[in-house]
C-alpha cells in the first residue's frame, strides 16, 4: 500500500501552490483557480485519512463530495462576480477592485 | 391668647384677596389693606390685656400656642422630627406688635396720599399686606423655622418695595444689593438653627432651646459658634457693619416704605432676634456679647460719620437709623434688653416721622438732595415742626422719647463695659447733634438754594399730615413708659423697665449725672451744627475744606462699597467665569468631548488597514493563521 | 386602583398609535389628542397620590404581578415579572410626572413641525418615566429607564435649536448625540451591576421586592454600588459627569426641556435611592462619603458655574446641576430627614425648573435671543411671565413658602445630622449663591428701564399661562403644607434598610 505520507505531502503541494497562486496573482480567474486548488488539496488530505484511518466507514469521503460541491457552487458565484465586473469596469485584476473599504 | 394668629392671619388674607382681585376692587383695595392692618393693631389690645391678666405680680406668664405643620418618625431614635407654626406672646413680643402695627397703620394711611396717581397703586398695598404679615409672623414665631420663614419673606418683601419703581436701574440694582447682602446674613442664620437643633433638644422650640441651654445642654464653645452664626443674620438684617452697605441703597424705595420697612420694623428684626435669643448669648461664652456690642459700637460711629457728609435727606436718616441700631446692639451686647426694647419703641416712632416728613418734603418738592432745599419752614409748618420733634427726640434732647431710650442705654454702657465704650458712645452723641441738625437747617431753615423747588413747595394735605401729627405725639410722649404712673395708667405697673427685662425687673433709675452730660454733648452738638451750616454754611464749607482727605473718605463712605464692589466683581463673579471656563473647556471639551475623539480618532486610523484589495486581504489571513500555527506548536512543544 | 397604576403605562403607550392615525394635516387634532391624554394621566396621578396610605411592610400598594418569563435557564419562579406597585417615594414623583407632562403638552402647543411625530416621542418617553417610578421588577425597571432615555434622543436632533455663542456654538445634533451616549454609557454600567446582583443574589428572580431581602455578601455591595452610584448618576447630573446637561437643555425644545430637567434626571436620583441604597445598604454606607462629597462639589460648581453664564437656558442648566447636587447630597446623609429631603428635593426641583423652562421658553419663542444681557425691563411688556419667573427663581433660591425651601431645609438638617458640617455649610452658602445668580438675572434682563427693541413683547400665551400656575400650585402646595408629602414620603423611607433615624 503507497504510505499515507505520500498522499499527505501531495496536498501539502497542492495547498501551498494553491496559496502561492491565491497571494501573488493579480488575475481574479487566476485566483479563483488557485483556491481552487487548495480546495483540492483538502479533499485529497479528506479521502486519504478517511481511507487510512476508518475504512469501515463513509464519513471522510462524503467530506470530501460536500468539497466537490461547494466548490462548484462556489466557482458559479464567483464567476458571475468578476463577470459582472469585467462588465462594468473592463477589469479582471482584483488590485483595483478596492472598492470594499471604508 | 388664642387669638394671637390672627394678628398675621389678617394681613394675610388681604395680600391673597389683593394678590386675585386687587385690580377689580374699587380704588384698587387700599382700605382692604388698611384695615387689615388697622384689625391687627386692634388685636394686640386683647392680647395684651390677656397678658397682664395671667401676670403673677411682676412676672409675666408668657401665652403660646402651635400647630403641627409636619411631623415624621425618626426610625430607630424613637423620636419625632416636628416642626410647628406657633405664636408665642410675652412682653417682647406686645412691645415689637405695638411698634410694627402702629407704624404700619400710620405708614399705610400716609400713603393713600403719598402713591396716589402710581401706576401701580393696588400693587403697592398688596406687597404693603405681605410685609405686614410676615414681620407680625416673624415677630410672633415660637419656633425657629417660623422666624426664619418670617425672616425671609420681610427680606423678600423688601426686596419687592425697594425695586418698586424698578424702572429706575438704581433702585433694580438696589433691592437686588439689599436681598443678597441680608441672605448672606442669613447663610449664618439657617446654620446657626441647625447648629441648635442638631445638639438640642430635638426641637426648634425657641423657649425650649433657651430653657436646654440654660441647663447647660450646649457644649459652650458649640452653643458660641451657634449664637455667633445667627448673629450674622441680625448683622444683615439689622445693616450692622460689615453688612450696612444695603441699607442707604435702600432708600431707593418709596419714602414710606423706607419709613416702615427700612426704620421701624424690619430693620429692628435683628434687634428683636438678638433679644429674643439673649439669654443662650448669656450662657455663651462672653465673646459672643463682646462681638455683639463691638460690632454695634463700630456701626454707631462709622454711621454717624457718614451722615455727616451724606447730603440726600433720605440717606442722612437711613444713616441715623443704622446709627440707632448700632446703639440698640450695644445695649444687648451689655445684656440690657430693656434698654433696646425701650430704644426699639421710641425709635420706631421717630424715625417713621423723620421719614414720612422727609417724604412729605419729597413728595411737595420732588426734590431730596438738601443742596437744592432750604427754607421750606414757611412753606410747610407742619412738616417742619413735626419733623423737628423726630430731629430733637433722634439728638436725644428731654423730654422727648429719644432722650429717655438712649438714656437707658448710656446707664448701662456706663455700668457693665469698659470706660472707653462709654466714651465712644458720648463722643457719637456730638455727631449725631451735628448732622441731624444739619438736615434740619439745610432742609427748613435759612434762604432756600433752589428757588424753583421752593416755589414748587407747598404743605402736604390732610392724609400726609394727620398720620405726621400722631407720630409726632408719639415721638414726644412715648419715652414716657419709663415711668412708674404711665406703666400703671397703660396696664403695666413699674414702667417698661419692669415688663420688658431679661433676668429680673429693675427700677426705672434717673441717673442724673449720665443725663446731663448725655444733654450736653448732644445739645453741644446739636447748637455747633447750628453755627456751621446756619446761613450759607460758609463755616461748614471752610471746616469741610480743612479736612478735605476727611470729608472725602466720608463721602465715599469709608469706600466700603468699592471694596464689595470689586471684591463681587474680581473674586466672585471671576471665579464664576473662572469654573464655567472650566467646565466648558475643560470638562466638557476636554472630558467628554476628549474621550469621544480617542473613539473617534481610533476608528479614524485604523480604517486604513481594510485596503479594499483582495490579496491585502489573504496576505493577512495566511499570515495570521501562520502565526498562530507558531504559537500553538511552541506552546505544544 | 391597580389598575390605574397599570393605566398610566397604558395610556401613553396606546396614544402613541392614535397620533400616528391622525392625519398630519390636521395638527389641531393631534394636540386635543395631547392634551386629552395629558389631563388624564394628571387626574389619575393626582388620584394616586391622593388615594395612596401607607400600610405597613415595605410601604408597597396596588401591586400587580404578571410574569413574563419563569422557570427558564437561570430563571427561577417569578424570574421576570412585569410587576407594578406604588410606595411613598414614588408617589409624588408620579404626581410630579403628571403634571409636568399636562404642562409640556400645553407648552409645545405651538410646535408645527411634524405635531403628531412629537408628541408619539413625548408620550413615550412619558410611560417610560411612569414605568420606571412604579416598576417593581428590575429587569422592567431598566426596561422603561431605557424607554424614557431614548426618545429624547430624536425629540432634540430634530425639533431643538442649534445656538451660536462668542466663542463656541453648540449644534442640536451636538446636544441630542452628546446626552444620549452619555446616558446610554451610564445605563452600561447599570445593566452590569443588575445582572451581577441577579447573579450574587441567586434567587433567580429580579422581583425586586425578593433582592431587598438578599443577604449580599458585603463586598460585593462595595464593588457593585459605585456602579449604580455612577451609572445612575450620570443621569441625575452627577458633577463631573453633568456636561450633558446644561448642552442639552439649550438644544432642546421648551417641551422636551420640562420634561428632561424636571422628571428625566429625578430617575437617576430615584435609580441610586431605590436600587442602590435600598439593594446594596452596605455598599451604599461604605461610598456615601464620597457621595457627599460629589453631591456637594455639583451644588456650588453648578451655582458657581450659573453665576456666570448670560444665557437664560444656561444659567437654568446649571442651577438643576447645582439642585441635583442638593439630592444626592440628602441621600448621601443616610439619614430619614437627609432622604425625605432628597426625595422632596426631587418634586420641588421638578416643578420650579420645569417651570423656569416655561418662562424661559416663553420669552424665547418671541425675542429669538436668550442672553439676559440684551434684554432689559421687560417686566414692563410682561409682568405675569416676570412673576412666574421669579416664583421659580425664589423657590430655587429657598425663599420660605415655597417648595425649595422645605426641601432643602431638610436636606440641610440631614447632612448636619449625619455629621458632614463642611457639606452643611457649603450647601447653603450654595443657596446664597443661587439667590445672587437668580437675582442678578431679575435686575439685569426684567427690571430696570425697558430696552426699547423689546417694547413690542407680548405676554405669555395662555396655555403657557394655564402651565406656569399649574407648577406654581405644586411649588405652593408643598410649600405650604407639606405635610401630605412628608407624611408619604417618611413612611416609605423609614422602611429603608440602612437608613438611620
Amino acid at each position: 500500500m503507497i504510505p499515507i505520507d505520500n498522499f499527505l505531502v501531495l496536498s501539502a503541494i497542492l495547498f501551498s501552490l494553491g496559496m502561492y497562486g491565491v497571494l501573488a496573482r493579480r488575475n481574479a480567474v487566476l485566483i479563483l483557480m488557485s483556491v481552487e486548488l487548495m480546495l483540492q488539496a483538502v479533499a485529497i488530505n479528506f479521502v486519504a485519512f478517511a481511507v487510512y484511518l476508518y475504512p469501515e466507514t463513509f464519513t471522510g469521503v462524503i467530506f470530501a463530495i460536500f468539497v466537490i460541491v461547494i466548490a462548484a457552487a462556489e466557482v458559479g458565484l464567483a464567476l458571475a462576480i468578476i463577470l459582472r465586473l469585467f462588465r462594468n469596469r473592463q477589469i479582471t485584476n482584483v488590485d483595483e477592485a478596492d472598492l470594499l473599504k471604508w | 391668647m388664642d387669638q394671637a394668629w390672627l394678628i398675621p392671619a389678617i394681613p394675610a388674607a388681604a395680600f391673597v384677596i389683593l394678590l386675585i382681585f386687587g385690580p377689580y376692587l374699587p380704588r384698587k383695595g387700599d382700605w382692604l389693606a388698611i384695615a387689615a392692618i388697622g384689625a391687627s393693631f386692634i388685636l394686640v389690645f386683647p392680647l395684651l390685656a390677656d397678658l397682664l391678666d395671667q401676670a403673677d405680680g411682676a412676672t409675666y406668664v408668657a401665652g403660646e400656642r402651635a400647630w403641627e405643620w409636619l411631623s415624621f418618625d425618626l426610625s430607630g431614635v424613637g423620636e419625632t422630627f416636628e416642626i410647628e407654626i406657633g405664636f408665642y406672646v410675652d412682653p417682647i413680643t406686645i412691645v415689637m406688635l405695638a411698634v410694627v402695627t402702629l407704624v404700619a397703620l400710620m405708614v399705610q394711611v400716609y400713603s393713600i396720599a403719598y402713591m396716589k396717581g402710581d401706576s401701580r397703586y393696588g400693587w403697592y398695598f398688596t406687597a404693603m399686606s405681605l410685609f405686614a404679615a410676615s414681620m407680625l409672623t416673624l415677630v410672633l414665631a415660637n419656633n425657629l423655622l417660623l422666624l426664619y420663614a418670617g425672616w425671609e419673606a420681610v427680606g423678600f418683601c423688601s426686596f419687592l418695595l425697594i425695586g418698586f419703581w424698578w424702572e429706575k436701574r438704581s433702585a433694580a440694582e438696589a433691592a437686588k444689593k439689599a436681598f443678597i447682602t441680608t441672605r448672606i446674613g442669613d447663610v449664618g442664620l439657617l446654620i446657626g438653627i441647625i447648629m441648635l437643633w442638631l445638639e438640642g433638644p430635638n426641637t426648634f422650640n425657641i423657649q425650649e432651646i433657651i430653657a436646654f441651654a440654660q441647663e447647660g445642654g450646649y457644649d459652650s464653645t458649640y452653643l458660641t459658634a451657634a449664637v455667633l452664626f445667627m448673629f450674622m443674620g441680625a448683622l444683615g438684617k439689622s445693616g450692622q457693619f460689615p453688612l450696612h452697605v444695603w441699607l442707604p441703597d435702600a432708600m431707593e424705595g418709596p419714602t414710606p416704605v423706607s419709613a416702615l420697612i427700612h426704620a421701624a420694623t424690619m430693620v429692628v428684626a435683628g434687634v428683636y432676634l438678638v433679644a429674643r435669643m439673649l439669654p443662650l448669648f448669656e450662657v455663651a461664652d462672653p465673646i459672643a456679647l463682646d462681638v455683639v456690642l463691638v460690632v454695634g459700637l463700630t456701626t454707631v460711629m462709622i454711621s454717624a460719620t457718614m451722615g455727616l457728609a451724606a447730603t440726600d435727606i433720605k440717606r442722612v436718616i437711613a444713616y441715623s437709623t443704622l446709627n440707632s441700631l448700632g446703639l440698640m446692639f450695644v445695649a444687648l451686647g451689655s445684656s440690657a434688653v430693656t434698654a433696646a426694647m425701650l430704644y426699639l419703641f421710641v425709635h420706631g416712632f421717630f424715625k417713621a416721622l423723620l421719614f414720612l416728613g422727609a417724604g412729605s418734603v419729597i413728595h411737595a418738592t420732588e426734590e431730596q438732595d438738601m443742596n437744592r432745599l432750604g427754607g421750606l419752614a414757611k412753606k410747610m409748618p407742619v412738616t417742619a415742626a413735626m419733623f423737628a420733634i423726630g430731629t430733637l427726640a433722634m439728638i436725644g434732647i428731654i423730654p422727648l422719647s429719644g432722650f429717655w431710650a438712649k438714656d437707658e442705654v448710656l446707664v448701662f454702657a456706663n455700668e457693665e463695659q469698659p470706660l472707653i465704650v462709654y466714651l465712644v458712645l458720648l463722643s457719637s452723641l456730638v455727631i449725631t447733634g451735628l448732622y441731624m441738625t444739619r438736615l434740619f437747617v439745610r432742609t427748613f431753615l435759612f434762604a432756600p438754594r433752589d428757588q424753583g423747588v421752593y416755589d414748587h413747595a407747598h404743605e402736604s394735605g390732610l392724609l400726609i399730615t394727620v398720620p405726621l401729627l400722631i407720630l409726632g405725639l408719639l415721638a414726644t410722649v412715648a419715652g414716657f413708659v419709663v415711668f412708674d404712673e404711665v406703666g400703671e395708667a397703660l396696664g403695666f405697673p413699674g414702667g417698661i423697665a419692669q415688663f420688658v427685662f431679661l433676668r429680673e425687673a429693675h427700677e426705672f433709675e434717673f441717673h442724673l449725672d449720665t443725663a446731663i452730660t448725655s444733654t450736653v454733648l448732644a445739645g453741644g452738638g446739636a447748637v455747633a451744627g447750628w453755627i456751621l451750616w446756619q446761613n450759607k454754611a460758609e463755616l461748614a464749607a471752610s471746616v469741610r475744606d480743612r479736612f478735605a482727605p476727611i470729608a472725602t473718605l466720608l463721602a465715599n463712605r469709608y469706600y466700603i462699597d468699592e471694596v464689595y464692589q470689586f471684591a463681587i466683581d474680581h473674586i466672585v463673579l471671576g471665579a464664576g467665569t473662572v469654573v464655567a471656563w472650566f467646565d466648558r473647556v475643560v470638562v466638557n471639551d476636554g472630558g467628554v468631548g476628549g474621550s469621544a475623539k480617542i473613539g473617534y480618532l481610533a476608528g479614524f486610523e485604523a480604517k486604513f488597514l481594510q485596503s479594499g484589495r483582495l490579496p491585502n486581504y489573504a496576505l493577512a489571513i495566511v499570515s495570521g493563521i501562520l502565526l498562530l500555527s507558531i504559537v500553538m506548536l511552541v506552546a505544544l512543544v | 386602583m391597580e389598575f390605574v397604576l397599570l393605566a398610566l403605562i397604558v395610556i401613553p403607550l396606546a396614544v402613541c398609535p392614535l397620533f400616528m392615525l391622525i392625519p398630519s394635516q390636521y395638527p389641531q387634532l393631534s394636540r386635543y389628542l395631547a392634551a386629552l391624554a395629558g389631563g388624564t394621566l394628571f387626574a389619575l396621578s393626582v388620584l394616586l397620590f391622593a388615594a395612596y396610605e401607607f400600610d405597613g411592610g415595605s410601604g408597597l400598594r396596588y401591586e400587580l404581578q404578571w410574569v413574563w418569563l419563569e422557570n427558564i435557564g437561570f430563571l427561577g419562579e417569578n424570574g421576570i415579572t412585569f410587576y407594578l406597585g406604588l410606595d411613598g417615594i414614588g408617589a409624588p414623583l408620579v404626581l410630579l410626572n403628571g403634571v409636568v407632562i399636562f404642562a409640556a403638552v400645553f407648552v409645545s402647543w405651538n410646535i408645527a413641525n411634524r405635531t403628531k411625530d412629537f408628541f408619539v416621542l413625548l408620550f413615550l418617553l412619558v410611560a417610560g418615566v411612569y414605568g420606571v417610578f412604579i416598576s417593581q421588577d428590575l429587569f422592567f425597571f431598566f426596561f422603561w429607564y431605557e424607554v424614557a432615555v431614548l426618545p429624547m434622543f430624536l425629540l432634540i436632533a430634530v425639533w431643538g435649536a442649534s445656538s451660536e455663542f462668542k466663542t463656541f456654538a453648540r449644534t442640536k445634533e451636538y446636544g441630542a448625540m452628546k446626552l444620549t451616549m452619555m446616558l446610554v454609557g451610564g445605563s452600561v454600567l447599570v445593566w452590569v451591576a443588575i445582572f451581577a446582583l441577579f447573579v450574587e443574589a441567586g434567587a433567580g428572580t429580579y422581583d425586586m421586592t425578593v433582592l431587598r431581602e438578599a443577604a449580599l455578601d458585603e463586598d460585593f455591595q462595595k464593588v457593585v454600588f459605585p456602579l449604580f452610584m455612577v451609572g445612575f448618576g450620570v443621569l441625575a447630573g452627577m458633577w463631573p459627569l453633568h456636561t450633558w446637561s446644561p448642552d442639552g437643555h439649550v438644544a432642546a425644545p421648551t417641551g422636551v426641556s420640562m420634561l428632561h430637567a424636571g422628571v428625566l434626571m429625578k430617575l437617576g436620583a430615584f435609580g441610586i435611592l431605590r436600587v442602590g441604597m435600598t439593594l446594596l445598604p452596605e455598599g451604599a454606607e461604605f461610598w456615601a462619603p464620597v457621595l457627599m462629597a460629589i453631591g456637594v462639589t455639583g451644588a456650588v460648581y453648578g451655582s458657581i458655574s450659573a453665576l456666570a453664564q448670560t444665557d437664560l437656558k444656561y444659567m437654568v442648566g446649571y442651577s438643576s446641576v447645582s439642585h441635583m447636587g442638593f439630592v444626592l447630597m440628602g441621600l448621601a446623609s443616610m439619614n430619614e430627614i437627609g432622604v425625605n429631603g432628597a426625595v422632596l428635593q426631587m418634586f420641588a426641583h421638578g416643578a420650579m425648573t420645569a417651570l423656569m423652562f416655561t418662562s424661559v421658553g416663553a420669552l424665547y419663542d418671541q425675542a429669538h435671543i436668550r442672553d439676559m444681557t440684551q434684554f432689559g425691563g421687560i417686566a414692563k411688556p410682561m409682568p405675569r411671565h416676570t412673576a412666574f419667573f421669579t416664583i421659580a427663581g425664589l423657590s430655587s433660591l429657598g425663599l420660605p413658602g415655597l417648595a425649595g425651601f422645605v426641601a432643602e431645609f431638610h436636606i440641610f438638617v440631614g447632612v448636619f445630622e449625619a455629621g458632614y458640617w463642611w457639606a452643611g455649610v457649603l450647601g447653603i452658602l450654595s443657596a446664597a449663591i443661587t439667590a445672587t445668580y437668580i437675582l442678578r438675572m431679575l435686575s439685569r434682563a426684567y427690571f430696570g428701564p425697558l430696552n426699547e427693541k423689546w417694547a413690542g413683547l407680548k405676554e405669555m400665551r395662555l396655555g403657557e399661562q394655564f402651565a406656569a400656575v399649574l407648577l406654581i400650585a405644586m411649588i405652593l402646595l408643598m410649600g405650604l403644607w407639606p405635610a401630605p408629602f412628608i407624611n408619604r414620603i417618611s413612611e416609605t423611607v423609614e422602611m429603608i434598610p440602612g437608613i438611620a433615624g
